[in-house]
């Protein structure tokens, strides 16, 4: 249980900060922006540990987590050095 | 077996092995929580007794009271000054001066924490001599641990996990099961105990869940916003975010406050909302601001605040019904969810009840972990031994403490140095001593039976000893419309009834121990 808790702690941290950068591209006020992080970013991370438990293969759902990661973290590279 | 069963026996396993981990820290949370759901009546319990209050007699206007305090303190004024207005739920005004210090001091910061008289402008004690209210919140929010904000922050969000994992688990039986009960044997009657509080208390579960992550681990997503969204710039996030930042440092020319004092009173009598709190920056020097705030009842989660410029009268932040910003309507309407302050105190104690169901759910959870590991042959008698005992001892030892605090913060003489120290000592002691002896005893059922019992004795002697000592005083608080000292008492009362309930229940249920490994195991077995 230890290899789950431990990835699913982390890619949560991680998945769910990129994925909540990304709001970014979203055409709403600045305040309503920061919230809607705020409160999807735990929302988040909780949903990527509950997905780490329910994997029978913690390797596999980190490779899942890790594309999802990747791809976030490409769509976050390009609002930070394009000035979206 | 097909990949959606294989996931819900994952699940199965990673709810109750996190259930497990977490469950003595996340039963104190909750524990204390619903407790300090009443934190102001706690303060107004504990303090009121002591001080006579002539509800009719005029208030002294607190520029009067701020200034005598200032003589009396040396106030720091590059750092600020806080007034907590007396009210109906706080009868006296409660003032934080941040204190001048020599130099060199490099220590922590020096704050007087004064209770102060309204009528009279007396001190009349420092505000950490009642500390059982204030504790309580700590335990809550941070277990009194160094760094626990972050602790309790983390546990928080493998509630969450617990949360998500429950739902998918009982996805399939949610609503079809919702009426269903059943009785043929122990063991389904804690599993439907444990389901039966975690379905019915889902939306405030998962409301204390998310608002609790927010409030204490937020500080993780603040960062990551500052540093990508903002380059860094953690005041400009802030200002986004809705919140005022003063960041002129004082001047040195002198600056008469009068006026500061003279628009609080003109907001209220503007919005009808009483200010609950002045704040000053910069006290008594040119760049003195003020910031006011109250809490406006006609709305839900609204307040009404207000950043005052003394030099010139301007406003430099102000933050109301019509000055919103989402991010402070979101965090206010959290806030008032999580402590259940946008109605009246019948919400708090359907509050309280679901919090202390909550608090037996997590239990109960552990006694169906215990149950199930016992008949398995792959988990040693020491690790059983071991949940069990720290099971009994942190969740009874908690709720024994809290009895003793209670006791304490009423017979400690108020002239008792160190008076809060003593009452953390007390907590701390019996907490100790109820965890040794859940280990210590084999017989972990007749000391959960004689923790209960010593519970409800400790309610009921704080409850003797108000009267005893305080007796004469009653019906004038009483008619002073101070209603939290008999509040609280019937509170303390209630619970001790419930705690003999159920050592008796205990006792009635109580089957014959074989030998002492089914002694051992007789919490989880019970």
């Amino acid at each position: 249980m230890w290899p789950k808790s431990i990835a699913g702690f982390f890619l949560g941290l991680l998945v769910s900060t990129s994925l909540v950068l990304n709001l970014k591209l979203l055409p709403l006020a600045i305040d309503t922006r920061l919230l809607s992080g705020l409160l999807l970013a735990f929302l988040l991370w909780a949903a990527v540990m509950t997905y780490c438990y329910r994997a029978s293969s913690i390797k596999r759902a980190s490779l899942h987590c890790a594309g999802l990661l990747a791809v976030s973290v490409a769509l976050n590279a390009v609002v930070l050095f394009a000035g979206l | 077996m097909s990949d959606k069963n294989a996931g819900i026996k994952n699940l199965i396993d990673a709810h109750s092995w996190l259930g497990v981990i977490i469950s003595v820290a996340l039963f104190i949370v909750f524990w204390a929580g619903s407790i300090v759901l009443f934190h102001h009546e706690l303060q107004a319990w504990a303090q009121a007794p002591h001080f006579a209050i002539d509800r009719e007699a005029p208030d002294l206007p607190v520029e009067q009271i701020v200034a005598r305090k200032l003589r009396e303190h040396q106030l720091n004024n590059q750092e600020h000054l806080t007034v907590l207005l007396a009210d109906d739920h706080h009868p006296y005004h409660q003032i934080y001066i941040d204190l001048k210090t020599e130099e060199g001091y490099e220590g922590p910061e020096q704050v007087a924490k004064l209770l102060v008289h309204p009528k009279t402008g007396e001190t009349l004690a420092e505000l950490d001599d009642f500390y059982l209210a204030d504790f309580l919140l700590h335990l809550h929010y941070d277990l009194r641990l160094p760094g626990g904000i972050y602790l309790v922050g983390v546990v928080t969000l493998i509630f969450l996990v617990l949360i998500f994992t429950g739902i998918y688990i009982h996805a399939r039986k949610l609503i079809g099961n919702f009426f269903l009960y059943r009785n043929e044997s122990r063991r389904s009657k804690l599993l439907d105990m444990h389901n039966v509080v975690g379905v019915m208390s889902l939306p405030f579960g998962l409301m204390y869940a998310l608002t609790g992550v927010i409030f204490n681990i937020s500080i993780v997503f603040q960062i990551a916003f500052a540093l990508f969204l903002y380059q860094g710039d953690q005041n400009a996030m802030l200002k986004d975010a809705g919140y005022t930042i003063v960041t002129e440092k004082p001047s040195g020319k002198p600056l008469d406050m009068q006026p500061a004092f003279d628009y609080a009173r003109s907001v209220e009598q503007q919005t009808g909302a009483p200010i609950a709190m002045l704040r000053f920056y910069n006290y008594g020097d040119e760049n003195a601001v003020m910031q006011t705030y109250a809490v406006d009842d006609s709305r839900f989660a609204q307040t009404v605040e207000h950043f005052y410029q003394v030099r010139d009268g301007s406003l430099v932040g102000q933050a109301d019904a019509e000055h919103r910003n989402a991010v402070r309507t979101g965090l206010n309407a959290m806030a008032s969810l999580h402590f259940g302050s946008f109605a009246g105190v019948d919400l708090r104690i359907l509050y309280l009840l679901l919090g202390l169901a909550v608090a037996g759910m997590i239990v109960v959870g552990n006694l169906m972990w215990l149950d199930k590991r016992a008949l398995q042959r792959n988990v040693s008698p020491r690790t059983i031994g071991f949940v069990a005992s720290l099971t009994l001892g942190g969740c009874a030892g908690v709720v024994l403490a809290t009895a003793g605090g209670f006791l304490a913060e009423r017979v400690m003489p108020l002239a008792l140095a160190a008076r809060g120290d003593w009452l953390a000592y007390i907590f701390a002691a019996l907490l100790a001593a109820t965890t040794a002896g859940a280990f210590g005893v084999s017989d972990k059922r007749q000391f959960l039976r004689i923790t209960l019992w010593a519970t409800a004795a400790l309610f009921a002697t704080t409850v003797i000893a108000d009267w005893v000592l305080f007796g004469a005083r009653m019906g004038e608080l009483w008619e002073d419309g101070v209603h939290q000292v008999i509040g609280v008492q019937t509170g303390l009362l209630v619970g001790a009834a419930a705690c003999v309930w159920i050592a008796k229940l205990l006792g009635k249920t109580a089957g014959p121990v074989a030998d002492a490994e089914g002694a051992e195991f007789s919490l989880a077995n019970s």
